[in-house]
C-alpha cells in the first residue's frame, strides 16, 4: 500500500480517536448535568432494591394514608444535606459514621455516633450518647434525654436539624 | 456496616452501557491502528489479527462484567480511557519490539486479574483506613526492598529500584507509593483540624504543633531519602507533589502549597549541588546540544522524533522510533509524537486529562473524607506522573524516568495503575451507593 494511502488512513484512524475522545467529554458532561446527588423527591428515576431505603420508604408513606402523627427529621445544615427527611418510625442515631440513619460525614465536630432520637409513644425524645462536642437542643445543652416538641431545633456539630410533626 | 449486595440503579445502568459502548469504540480504534501498522510492512492483514481483536475483546469483556457484578454504579469513563490508553500503548509498544509487546499483552491481563481482584477484596475503601499504619509499613518496606543485597535488590538501567523475588524482577515502588497515599489519607483525616488551625504562633504565623506533624514528616523524610538513594528522581518528585497537594486537599490552607514550594525549592538546589547525577539532568535539560551524543542523546532524539511527526505524524510504522533509546517505557511519547504527531500525542494527554478529571470528580462528590482524599492522592499520582514524562520528553523541565501511565510498557507500572483504577471505580460506586443505599 503506498504511503500516501497510509496516511489517510492514519488521519481517519485519528479522526476516530478524537471521536472517542468527544464521546467521553459528552459522557462526562451528561454526568455533570445529571448529577447522582439526590435530592428529596427526585427519585424518580431510581430504583432501589433495599426496602430499607429511606427514600423508598418516604414514598410508601406519602402513598399510603397520613398517618395522624408522623414526626419527621428535617437537615437545615450542612447545605449539601438541606431538605433530607427522614420520618421517625424507630430509634435513629445521628452522628459522622455511614451507620447512622442521619450521616454528617463532612461534620469534624460530630462524634462517629453522636446523638439518637427516640419516639416513644406518641412523643419524642433526643438523648446525647456522650458526644465528645455534645449537642444541644434550642441552644440549650443536652445533658439526660429530653422531650421535643415540633420546631425544636438539634445542633450536633455545626450541623442543624430540625424536629417536625406531619400530619 | 456490614457489606450488603449492590444496589443497581438507573443511574448505574445508564453508566454501564456507556461504558460498554465508549470500550467497544476503543476496541476498534486500538485493533485499527493494529492492522495499519501491519499494512506499513505489506499489504495483509498481521497474523495473529484474530489473537489481538479476541484478547482485547476478551479482556475488555471480563473487566466490563466485573465492573458491572461487583461494582455496578461506578464512572462510566474510567475503563474505556484505560483500555484506550492501555492500547495505544500497545499497538507503539509492537511497532518497536514485538517480544516487548507480547509481554506487555500478558501484563496487560495480569492488570485486569488484579483489578478485578481489587474490587473483589476492596467492597468497602474505608476499610484501608483502619490498616494505615500497616499500609505505611510495608509502604516504607517495598520501597526499601531494592536496597536489599544482591539476590533481591538488582540495579537495572542505572536505578536501583528493582526486586526480584524468584523468576520476577519488579519495581515495588509502584505499589508503595498506593500504600503511602492510603497512609497520609487516613492520617491527614484524622488530624486536618490539627493542621489546620495551628497551635503554636511565631510572631504573627500560627504553626501546627510539630507533634501532630510528626509521623507524617518521619514516613515522608524517609521515603525521600530511600528515593533520593535509589537515584529515583521522578518517583521522589511524585511522592513530594503528592504529598504536599494532599496536605492542601486536607487543610485547606494555601500556605501549605507556599512552604511544599519553598522545601522543594530547597531540597533541588542542594540535591543539585551534591549528586552528580542531579547535576547532569539539570545541565543536559539547559542545554543538550553539547552533551547530544552522550547524556543528551536520548533527549535530543525524542526531539528529532517529535518534529519528525509534526502535526499529524509520519503514520503507523513510518517514522523511526527505535532511534530514541528505550522508547517503550519513558520514551514512549516520542514513539506515538513521531507516526501519529501532534494530534496523536494531544490525544494522549486529552485522555489522561479526562481521567484525572474523572478521578477529581469522584473525589468531590464522594461525601465521606477519607475517601475524598485517598482519592485525590492517587488521581494526583497519574496527574503528577504524566506532567514529569511527557515535560521531560519535550524538554519542557528537566528528565526524570517515570512511565506515562497505562501507555509505557512496565509490568509494575502498569499493575500499578489497573490497582488504582479499580480503587477509583469502587470509590465512585460507592458514592452513589451511599447517597441511595440503605443507612441501616
Amino acid at each position: 500500500m503506498s504511503d500516501t494511502a497510509l496516511g489517510f488512513l492514519k488521519d481517519c484512524w485519528l479522526a476516530l480517536l478524537y471521536l472517542f475522545v468527544l464521546r467521553v467529554v459528552w459522557v462526562v458532561g451528561r454526568e455533570l448535568k445529571g448529577t447522582p446527588v439526590l435530592e428529596p423527591g427526585a427519585h424518580a428515576a431510581v430504583q432501589v432494591q433495599a426496602a430499607t431505603a429511606p427514600t423508598q420508604q418516604r414514598k410508601a408513606d406519602r402513598r399510603a394514608e397520613p398517618e395522624p402523627r408522623a414526626w419527621s427529621l428535617k437537615v437545615l445544615d450542612p447545605p449539601e444535606l438541606r431538605g433530607t427527611t427522614i420520618s421517625l418510625h424507630q430509634e435513629i442515631t445521628i452522628g459522622r459514621g455511614g451507620g447512622c440513619a442521619i450521616a454528617l460525614p463532612n461534620d469534624t465536630f460530630v462524634s462517629t455516633i453522636h446523638a439518637r432520637v427516640i419516639p416513644r409513644g406518641l412523643d419524642v425524645w433526643l438523648e446525647d450518647l456522650n458526644s465528645t462536642n455534645g449537642t444541644r437542643l434550642n441552644g440549650q445543652m443536652v445533658k439526660e434525654p429530653v422531650q421535643m416538641k415540633p420546631g425544636d431545633q438539634i445542633r450536633v456539630g455545626s450541623s442543624m436539624i430540625e424536629i417536625g410533626l406531619t400530619s | 456496616m456490614s457489606v450488603a449486595a449492590p444496589i443497581k440503579t438507573a443511574y448505574g445502568r445508564r453508566r454501564r452501557n456507556h461504558e460498554f459502548s465508549l470500550g467497544f469504540h476503543a476496541v476498534v480504534v486500538v485493533v485499527a491502528g493494529y492492522i495499519l501498522l501491519a499494512f506499513s510492512k505489506n499489504s495483509n492483514l498481521p497474523s495473529d489479527l484474530p489473537f489481538i481483536l479476541g484478547g482485547m475483546l476478551g479482556l475488555y469483556a471480563i473487566a466490563h462484567l466485573a465492573i458491572r457484578r461487583l461494582a455496578p454504579n461506578a464512572d462510566a469513563t474510567l475503563l474505556p480511557i484505560a483500555a484506550m490508553l492501555n492500547g495505544i500503548g500497545f499497538v507503539a509498544i509492537s511497532r518497536l519490539s514485538q517480544g516487548t509487546a507480547r509481554n506487555q499483552a500478558v501484563w496487560a491481563v495480569v492488570g485486569v486479574g488484579l483489578f478485578i481482584m481489587t474490587l473483589i477484596v476492596i467492597r468497602d475503601i474505608r476499610v484501608i483506613a483502619k490498616y494505615r499504619y500497616t499500609c505505611a509499613l510495608v509502604g516504607v518496606g517495598l520501597l526499601i526492598l531494592p536496597r536489599a543485597p544482591s539476590p533481591i535488590g538488582v540495579t537495572i538501567n542505572g536505578a536501583r529500584i528493582w526486586a526480584r523475588l524468584g523468576p520476577i524482577s519488579f519495581q515495588p515502588g509502584e505499589l508503595a507509593k498506593v500504600l503511602l497515599t492510603a497512609f497520609f489519607a487516613a492520617y491527614l483525616v484524622d488530624t486536618r483540624e490539627l493542621l489546620q488551625r495551628g497551635t503554636k504562633s511565631i510572631g504573627r504565623i500560627k504553626l501546627p504543633d510539630p507533634r501532630h506533624l510528626a509521623p507524617v514528616l518521619a514516613i515522608w523524610a524517609i521515603s525521600m531519602m530511600v528515593l533520593v538513594l535509589e537515584k529515583d528522581l521522578g518517583s521522589s518528585l511524585l511522592q513530594f507533589c503528592v504529598f504536599t497537594s494532599m496536605m492542601y486537599v486536607a487543610t485547606n490552607r494555601g500556605s501549605y502549597l507556599f512552604g511544599g514550594a519553598l522545601l522543594f525549592a530547597t531540597s533541588a538546589y542542594f540535591s543539585y549541588r551534591a549528586f552528580s547525577h542531579v547535576r547532569i539532568r539539570v545541565t543536559t535539560w539547559l542545554n543538550p546540544w553539547p552533551v547530544a551524543q552522550s547524556s543528551g542523546y536520548q533527549v535530543v532524539q525524542s526531539w528529532f522524533a517529535f518534529a519528525n511527526g509534526g502535526a499529524t505524524g509520519k503514520g503507523f510504522g513510518l517514522g523511526s522510533p527505535d532511534r530514541v533509546p528505550v522508547a517503550v517505557s519513558d520514551f514512549i511519547m516520542a514513539a506515538i509524537g513521531e507516526e501519529l504527531g501532534l494530534f496523536g500525542t494531544v490525544a494522549i494527554v486529552l485522555l489522561i486529562l479526562l481521567l484525572v478529571g474523572t478521578g477529581l470528580r469522584i473525589a468531590i462528590d464522594h461525601p465521606e473524607p477519607f475517601t475524598k482524599l485517598f482519592v485525590t492522592g492517587l488521581t494526583v499520582i497519574l496527574a503528577v506522573q504524566t506532567f514529569v514524562i511527557v515535560g521531560g520528553v519535550t524538554r519542557l523541565i528537566p528528565l526524570t524516568g517515570v512511565t506515562l501511565p497505562f501507555v509505557s510498557y512496565g509490568g509494575s507500572s502498569l499493575i500499578g495503575n489497573f490497582i488504582v483504577l479499580a480503587l477509583l471505580a469502587r470509590a465512585s460506586d460507592s458514592a452513589v451507593a451511599r447517597q441511595i443505599g440503605p443507612r441501616a
